[in-house]
């Protein structure tokens, strides 16, 4: 896996931005705010720190270059598409209630949104890597 | 001035070269005592000093293992060479370390030599030699042993560390390692035990140095044995803390690039010591939550699919009898008992997904440490995860552990993971009972945490009492990664879902029929099955109701629990049965907050259903299996009884 | 008591790509014998995939993947290819 530098360094600011969402989203969940697109989810917080914590990881040794940086972004990636799916197959079973008028139509949750928003990212490493 | 010094390294990391520069023509070979190893003795002057130069064997390591090393190391501890150069190939930095590592316990005066040099510069590799001095304590000179490059301030290094005192850095083998070396010097200076360095002594006694043992045989070995058992496998443990240590010093000193596969890169995240947890930890919430959320509308469409039925059946049926059969029995307790296809059916799949992945196995691995000091093995994790869906597969699953006690420990904790088949049972009663479904959602979660602690527990206690425990070591084959195949997904979860479904099909549909029977005849004394208090039901319920009194259950919650026996499912489909089309309205009529919330507890912990004792027995043998009966209804009379006190104690009724 | 030849080590000293044919399991009985079941039998071929140091050791053994604990590979003996 050949990385040029300048590559690096856009995959090591992507990665911290990318901590930095997951973070901010995390704590609003563990928080307890019912809005939009964020949902009152203690344990579900604590999963996105999980991932938040794994991004910030990757910053520095991506910097380096090193395959170390690399696996933490990949890993990063893969633990954020997987949430963004499932609530997104949530997020469709939702509208299925709400046609089946049990409840108001549903909002997005955040990770879907967040997923999308890695997915340049995925895009790069995926290049790169595969 | 005289001076001894020993030469040690890896073999073919160029000590023979180093060797012949040192000594030139002024070398004698002969062999070491006893033994048929050759010796080879050489002289050097080095600035003012005369050097006796004693070539040690190529060893990767100072164990009582092979006679080559215990001639090393012996020389270094009995003869107590000046100086000892270790000679490092600078290309495998990692592995030549643990020889360094191991050296520098013996608390002998080192000088490293960083041999190969030359390679290093040409692969371009980058080693920071002052931070590696800096960390290890001792001076380190790269040198290229063919070439000569080096060897003069090598010389130099030695002569100084001959005169000089040299910094002495130790390195921390853990906490808890460290206090029992500590604990073990403190005796080996009592004792007296000075032709050893302690630190070095007291580091064999925890590995069971087999030589070492031998040769304290009459100096209090036994009191210092007792101190060192608090480490259980101390030879691995020590390889294992060493290389952690080793680990912390690559990583200042080296910068050097590998290629790494894709399932590498994952493999270091997934099965890294850090994240490997909390992303073990972080999936299975998203399994679970997936479970819940993603069945939810079908579920809601199944349920109204069958009061849509069953309002049309009543209405268009003439005979009552029939049609109450038809509407009370078969559809709403089927029913009752089919709207949770959904859930399992998701579960199912979500665990496959993962099984598929190769994801489970690495999961497996990361908890093996967690495992291991519960008492149970990291394969076990696989067999409890499985639990959740079936406690059947779970308990197939336990197949993989190779070690008996091991495996049997597993297969008992296993009714204690929450099946599928009771997670109606605890969302019927969980809704009904607390108003807001974040309580409620909270109180289903609840169970299944009860579950795995009590599961732990159990564990704990089966290991202490009944299996003495040996230590299970990691050995365990990852798959490849692969992304998982919808389609095999979806036909496994069918393979394991549809279990349900024919359970549903066919026992709950028997013990619906049963039920509805009971509870609606005589016929004119209940007025079809609407007075239930004069039932056939009735009457078993208040006959083994004295059991239920002391836990305010009323007798339909104890005749739901007698066919509980059967399969745990049989639970929901009774009470829809006794409840007729209201179910709900009457189960919050049954059970207070507490009760409710012991009750599900009860259902948790009772007994696993006849199809799983009928696979444990196939299993595990009918003295265990007979032994998990006995500890399970045991336990659950405890837990519920236990969570009603407290409740009580705390003024909730 | 093993006689190590030069090019005899245990797995755990094996770096990643390197190749080697096992000859021995030192320690008890009960380890070899588990080995032995996951295809660590003497002269069967192995191939280091991943060695991060204190990590746990991946290799390929009879075309599949096994991770190993260090301490256990460091019983493990394998002649050099």
């Amino acid at each position: 896996m050949k990385i040029g530098y300048t590559e690096s360094k856009i995959m090591a600011l992507y990665s911290m931005l990318a901590g930095i969402a997951y973070f901010i989203v995390a704590i609003l969940e563990i928080t307890g705010i019912d809005f939009r697109y964020i949902s009152h989810d203690i344990f579900g917080g604590i999963a996105l720190i999980v991932i938040a914590t794994i991004y910030f990881a990757g910053i520095k040794e991506t910097l380096k270059k090193s395959y170390r940086g690399y696996s933490f972004i990949l890993g990063g990636i893969i633990l954020s598409l997987i949430f963004g799916v499932m609530h997104l197959l949530i997020y469709i079973a939702g509208i299925l209630e709400y046609a089946m008028g049990n409840s108001g139509f549903p909002f997005p949750r955040a990770e879907i949104i967040l997923a999308i928003s890695v997915s340049p990212l995925a895009y790069l490493v995926y290049k790169k890597a595969v | 001035m005289k001076a001894k010094v020993a030469f040690i390294g890896n073999p073919n990391v160029g000590k023979t070269e180093l060797f012949n520069r040192f000594t030139g023509q002024r070398q004698h070979v002969g062999n070491w005592p006893g033994v048929t190893v050759e010796k080879k003795v050489g002289r050097c002057v080095c600035y003012g000093m005369e050097l006796e130069i004693v070539d040690l064997p190529g060893t990767y390591s100072l164990t009582a293992y092979s006679i080559d090393e215990l001639i090393a190391r012996n020389f270094i501890i009995e003869e107590k060479p000046d100086v000892v150069v270790d000679i490092i190939d600078s290309t495998n930095l990692e592995r030549n370390l643990y020889l360094t590592l191991s050296l520098l316990e013996t608390g002998a005066n080192v000088v490293i030599a960083l041999n190969m040099w030359d390679i290093v510069r040409s692969k371009k590799i980058k080693i920071d030699v002052k931070k590696l001095e800096e960390l290890l304590g001792v001076p380190v000179v790269p040198t290229v042993a063919i070439t000569g490059e080096g060897v003069e301030r090598l010389k130099e290094e030695i002569v100084k560390a001959i005169k000089g005192k040299r910094r002495k850095v130790e390195w921390s083998y853990g906490r808890d390692v460290e206090a029992v070396i500590k604990k073990l010097q403190e005796v080996i200076k009592k004792e007296n035990l000075r032709e050893y360095p302690s630190r070095w002594l007291a580091i064999k006694i925890i590995e069971g140095d087999e030589e070492i043992l031998k040769k304290i045989e009459d100096r209090c070995k036994d009191k210092l044995l007792e101190i060192a058992s608090q480490i259980k496998d101390g030879e691995t443990l020590m390889a294992e803390r060493r290389y952690r240590a080793i680990e912390k010093i690559v990583e200042e000193v080296l910068k050097k690039e590998e290629e790494w596969s894709f399932s590498d890169m994952l493999d270091h995240v997934f099965l890294h010591p850090v994240f490997g947890i909390p992303i073990f930890l972080a999936l299975m919430y998203a399994a679970f939550q997936f479970t819940f959320s993603f069945s939810a509308p079908f579920s809601d469409m199944i349920s109204m699919f069958f009061s849509w039925l069953g309002e049309l059946v009543k209405n268009s049926m003439g005979n009552e009898i029939l049609a109450s059969f038809l509407s009370d029995a078969v559809l709403a307790g089927v029913g009752s008992v089919l709207v949770f296809v959904p859930p399992i059916f998701s579960l199912f799949f979500a665990l496959s997904l993962l099984e598929n992945s190769g994801y489970l196995a690495r999961a497996a691995f990361v908890m093996d440490r967690i495992m291991h000091r519960l008492g149970l093995h990291g394969k076990s994790i696989i067999s409890m995860i499985m639990g959740f869906g079936c406690n059947i597969p779970g308990i197939l699953a336990a197949r993989t552990i190779e070690n008996e006690k091991d495996r049997i420990i597993t297969v008992m904790i296993n009714p204690l993971m929450s099946c599928s088949a009771r997670l109606p049972v605890y969302i019927l009663i969980a809704s009904v009972i607390f108003k807001s479904s974040a309580i409620a959602g909270a109180a289903v979660f609840s169970m299944y945490l009860l579950g795995i602690i009590l599961a732990i527990i159990m564990a704990l206690m089966l290991r202490k009492f009944l299996f003495k425990g040996e230590a299970p070591a990691f050995l365990l084959e990852l798959p490849r990664y692969m992304f998982p195949k919808i389609g095999s997904a979806i036909r496994d979860m069918w393979e394991k879902g549809k279990w349900f479904i024919i359970k549903a099909g066919t026992f709950i549909f028997f013990v619906v029929i049963i039920v509805w029977f009971l509870s609606s005849f005589p016929w004119n004394a209940t007025q079809g099955g609407v007075n239930i208090e004069n039932s056939y039901a009735a009457m078993f319920g208040h006959f083994i109701e004295p059991a239920l009194k002391p836990f305010g259950w009323q007798w339909q919650a104890g005749v739901a629990l007698f066919f509980g026996f059967l399969a745990k499912e049989a639970i929901v489909g009774t009470f829809g049965a006794l409840a007729g089309e209201s179910a709900r309205n009457a189960v919050a009529t049954w059970f207070t907050p507490l009760t409710g919330f012991a009750y599900m507890a009860f259902v948790l912990i009772y007994f696993p259903c006849v199809a799983t004792v009928a696979v444990m027995v196939r299993e595990i043998g009918k003295k265990y299996t007979l032994l998990t009966i006995a500890y399970t209804v045991s336990l659950a009379f405890v837990v519920a009884g236990f969570i009603e006190l407290i409740g009580y104690l705390m003024g909730i009724s | 008591m093993i006689k190590m030849e030069n090019n005899i080590i245990p797995l755990a000293f094996m770096a990643s790509g390197e190749r080697g044919e096992i000859v021995g399991i030192r320690g008890g009985q009960r380890m070899a014998k588990r080995l032995y079941g996951m295809g660590l039998t003497p002269n069967s071929l192995v191939e280091v995939i991943v060695s991060n140091p204190a990590g746990p050791i991946l290799i390929n053994i009879r075309g599949s993947r096994v991770a190993i604990g260090r301490g256990m590979a460091m019983k493990i003996l394998v002649r050099r290819l």
